[in-house]
């Protein structure tokens, strides 16, 4: 990194330059240092496992490629990669078309009741995991689900309609859950548009399709890189949904092999790592095609310093007819999924709603939640770690994106890359890695709530880099330039100018990985002790106890409290930043 | 391992955490394999005073560290009741039995003691011992147990047992049509309403082993071609048969299914032969940070209260002076090493028959 100082623009002079620029190295240096910490640490524990045989106190862990042959010789492997990369493709493209389509009419028209729609479409990512495929399987099972025997009841036929045990179904339930994902980045993106060129669209007569498609799509290419990249290796590495739905019907993927292997005796932590080197390998190849177009200069720069002003399409009488998607859309994969939710949380046990089901209401379960007896420590331990992982990763992130999009430092798509690797560690080896560093390099936070704040901000950090990034590339750089001229600092530029037009990624990250922290388990599982309890334990806990009553009324008011705190984020993050007219 | 400790400048910090990565990729030596535990004495003392000593040497160490898969249901008021009646604090931390593993592993290997006692599924207990983290222990109650409950190794004792039950749905499915045997299911009519849970080898290999190769074979080949719906984890599966979803569940476990029956679910079980018994054990660290505190913990879960309180809460304790209506059934012990040794041999039959289908 080297490099770095002498190829930012910087006209300081004499002793107060010096100090100026004393700062901006240390800064740079300090999120360089940090990323590169938390990055290599896993990489390298995972890289090495990879090429070593197990360890046990009979037998001594011994270097081998053996791990390797035994992963990628298998035609099972083979098969059962290509059925994943056909479930992620699936599961990707569907997300991001709901999800863009949602944050379109959501940022660039006046479709009525947005404000109140932004916080809704964020639910089904609130939902955890397990919840909201067990809800699914309620509602669009063969056997038992609702939408089966009512459509079955209605046309007097015992014909299945709708099947979720089905390579569908799954893309469905997992393409659904993280559309908030691609509507969270989309946004972000759609929101720091010029209206200019759509304005001047319409002025020369192109239909509101046409706009949408030919400009406002063509302008955040990047961002739909980025978002599909994201979801593609999010939905490969994901485990709930196929083990779930796929496996009563013998769909099998990828990470149920990585499971597999690590769920042995001895535990296969190196063929679990050679299997995940392949998914390093894709999201390096995405990473570099990202860093090209981010190396095309200012192509999609739309905010710029010719009088930015965020401005939302007129739709006319069309502002009805997305208000009532809207309405529809929430209406089948919020509220239906809610209710389902809300339903099971007033019984005693599980079952399809009834009217007979209808006697054995209950409140018992809010009861049992709110006596439980760790629910206070979890959920304080919780919010600490979500607000604080979020904030550190999206400062954190912003410097190092700032490094990769706005410099023109060699290798810097690397430092990019690295910091996009934990994205892919499975869970439970990043876990690992990171407990048995902190064992041997004792530095007192084994054991206690900074282990797990080092593992969620590792883990994270791809996803706060993505975020920052589609943002970042839409800034031009005759913003910072004019800000230098006027004899700005660094340090002011930064603070000053590019967070704040930053705003609508930080924002989106910073809601997303506050979400995702909260649910985080694979990592906090192993990583927690007692005393450092956390909300995603608390669930996984009583998911394990078959408290499935007590889970979702959980799962209610977990909804209820993260829906809160979002449309009061908005209500904050409305305050600073570019203000809309 | 000394490090310089709290470094001031964050380049040192980097030094010492890639002297750290560098360190933890050397396999440390497999020293501690023969040295006897420095508890072992306190474990295996039986004078007539023990019960004394251990009680007032438990009180001043004033806490013990539990690793445990039991459900926390069960779990949080077993070690309610030993700090009641003890005043000494249970640490209770709980996880699925290979994290149990993972954790007490990697921190032993580490030289991190904070573990005392280890209650989790037998197999993962034996592969702790195979570690050789856990210390041979005497209890005055292990005279109340089955031989076929304390290991040939003399590490751990199975304090309660998972059965292997046919959980069903009782709108679905009436007691009266269930077979009196495995190979009754092999009917057409149970085509589409059975269910079973997706790593139950061993429950397939106990079966085998009791039947004889041939006909024990031929029956899981059949069932194969039944193909039974399979789910991820015992407690979706009883889940599924209360909903409706599975109507009948070969391999459940009986406190799953125990537990949603007493809540009002519609799920019954029965005991089909051959029933499969699936042991939990529990163990005492080598090197256990709170030994006598340790040590008393596992007495109180061996004891008549401690493994009436496991009967009360719906698991199956497996000492005799303890009479429960839940195991009077003949049913076969699984031997948590030839789990451990067999391990891959039935698993990738299994995954044959029902996974890759």
């Amino acid at each position: 990194m080297a490099a770095a100082g002498q190829l930012l623009a910087q006209p300081s002079t004499g002793a107060s330059g010096w100090l100026k620029f004393d700062f901006k190295w240390l800064v740079i240096g300090v999120c360089v240092l940090a990323v590169a910490y938390l990055a290599l640490m896993p990489l390298g524990f995972l890289l090495w496992q990879s090429f070593f045989t197990p360890q046990t106190a009979t037998k001594a862990a011994e270097f081998t490629y053996g791990n390797y042959l035994a992963a990628y010789t298998s035609s099972e492997t083979l098969k059962l990669f290509f059925t994943s990369v056909g479930y992620a493709a699936g599961t990707s493209i569907f997300s991001f078309t709901v999800g863009t389509l949602l944050a379109w009419m959501n940022e660039r028209t006046n479709t009525p009741l947005k404000p109140l729609f932004f916080a809704l479409s964020i639910i089904p990512l609130i939902i955890p995991g397990v919840l909201f495929t067990v809800a699914w399987i309620l509602l669009a099972s063969p056997k038992i689900g609702i939408v089966n025997l009512m459509l079955q009841g209605l046309f007097n036929t015992d014909h299945v309609f709708v099947n979720i045990y089905s390579i569908w179904g799954m893309i469905w339930v997992d393409g659904l859950h993280y559309s908030s994902m691609a509507f969270l980045i989309m946004s972000a993106a759609f929101r720091s548009m010029d209206p200019s060129l759509e304005e001047s669209a319409m002025m020369s007569g192109a239909s509101v399709p046409q706009i949408a498609w030919h400009i406002t799509l063509k302008l955040t290419w990047p961002a739909i890189f980025a978002t599909l990249l994201i979801l593609f290796v999010r939905s490969i590495e994901s485990f709930e949904v196929p083990a779930l739905l796929g496996l009563p019907v013998g769909i099998q993927v990828f990470t149920s092999a990585i499971y597999d292997a690590i769920h042995q005796y001895p535990s296969q932590i190196g063929l679990a790592s050679s299997y995940a080197v392949t998914l390093l390998l894709i999201t390096t190849v995405g990473i570099y095609f990202q860093s090209k177009l981010s190396s095309q200069g200012n192509k999609y720069s739309t905010v710029t310093g010719k009088g930015f002003r965020p401005r939302s399409m007129d739709l006319g009488k069309w502002r009805y007819v997305t208000a009532s998607i809207f309405v529809f859309y929430f209406s089948l994969i919020v509220v239906l999924p809610f209710l389902v939710l809300l339903w099971s949380s007033l019984q005693k046990f599980y079952s399809v709603p009834s009217m007979a089901a209808l006697h054995n209401l209950s409140f018992d379960a809010y009861t049992f939640i709110l006596t439980y007896p760790t629910l206070a420590s979890a959920v304080v331990n919780s919010l600490f770690l979500a607000v604080g992982c979020a904030t550190l990763v999206m400062l954190l992130t912003s410097v190092i994106c700032w490094i990769v999009v706005k410099t023109k430092l060699p290798g810097r798509w690397l430092l990019d890359n690295l910091a996009s690797l934990p994205m892919v560690f499975p869970g439970l080896v990043l876990g690992l890695a990171i407990m048995i560093f902190y064992l041997y390099f004792d530095i007192g936070i084994y054991g206690t709530i900074w282990i797990m704040f080092i593992a969620y901000v590792t883990r994270f950090m791809p996803y706060g880099l993505r975020y920052n990034t589609t943002s970042m590339m839409q800034i031009h750089r005759e913003l910072e330039e004019s800000a230098a001229m006027s004899g700005a600092s660094w340090g002011t530029t930064f603070w000053r100018i590019i967070l704040p037009l930053l705003k609508p990624g930080l924002m989106a990250g910073w809601i997303y990985i506050m979400i995702v922290s909260i649910r985080e388990l694979s990592t906090s599982i192993l990583l927690y002790s007692p005393g450092t309890e956390v909300v995603s334990v608390l669930i996984w806990e009583l998911w394990e106890n078959g408290q499935y009553v007590e889970l979702s009324a959980l799962g209610v008011m977990f909804i209820l409290a993260l829906f809160m705190m979002v449309m009061l984020a908005q209500f904050v993050g409305r305050k600073f930043g570019v203000k809309e007219d | 391992m000394s490090h310089p400790g709290g470094s001031k400048k964050q380049h040192l910090g980097l030094l010492c955490g890639l002297a750290g990565l560098l360190l933890l990729c050397l396999p440390p030596a497999l020293a501690q394999s023969a040295v006897p535990g420095k508890n072992d004495a306190l474990y295996l003392y039986r004078g007539a005073d023990r019960d004394q000593r251990l009680l007032d040497a438990a009180r001043k160490e004033g806490s013990v560290a539990l690793y445990t898969s039991l459900a926390t249901t069960e779990s949080r008021p077993l070690a309610a009741a030993f700090e009641k009646k003890y005043g000494i604090k249970v640490d209770l931390w709980r996880a699925i039995s290979d994290k149990v593993v993972q954790r007490t592993v990697t921190e032993g290997r580490a030289k991190r003691y904070a573990v005392d006692v280890v209650e989790t599924n037998g197999p993962e207990v034996e592969m702790i011992a195979r570690e050789k983290l856990l210390s041979e222990f005497f209890s005055p109650y292990l005279a109340d147990f089955p031989p076929a409950a304390i290991a040939p190794n003399h590490l751990w004792v199975s304090d309660r047992l998972e059965l292997y039950v046919v959980a069903y749905n009782t709108n679905k499915v009436k007691r009266e049509d269930l077979p009196k045997h495995f190979e009754g299911f092999l009917d057409p009519k149970w085509k589409g309403r059975l269910g079973i849970e997706a790593t139950d080898s061993e429950w397939m290999g106990a079966i085998v082993k009791k039947l004889g190769t041939d006909r024990g074979m031929k029956l899981f080949e059949k069932l194969a071609e039944m193909r039974p719906d399979v789910r991820k984890g015992h407690i979706l599966l009883a889940e599924m048969v209360a909903a409706g979803e599975v109507p009948v569940a070969l391999s459940a476990y009986h406190a799953n299914a125990e537990s949603l029956k007493r809540r009002g679910a519609p799920i019954d079980w029965v005991a089909i032969e051959p029933v499969v018994g699936r042991p939990q054990a529990i163990a005492v660290a080598k090197n256990a940070p709170h030994p006598s505190a340790a040590l008393l913990f596992a007495d109180f879960v061996l004891s008549p209260e401690g493994q009436g309180l496991l009967n009360s809460l719906g698991r199956v304790p497996l000492s005799l002076k303890v009479s429960t209506s839940l195991n009077n059934f003949p049913y076969i012990l699984i031997d948590p090493a030839t789990v451990l040794d067999e391990s891959g041999k039935w698993e990738s039959l299994w995954d044959k028959l029902f996974i890759n289908k």
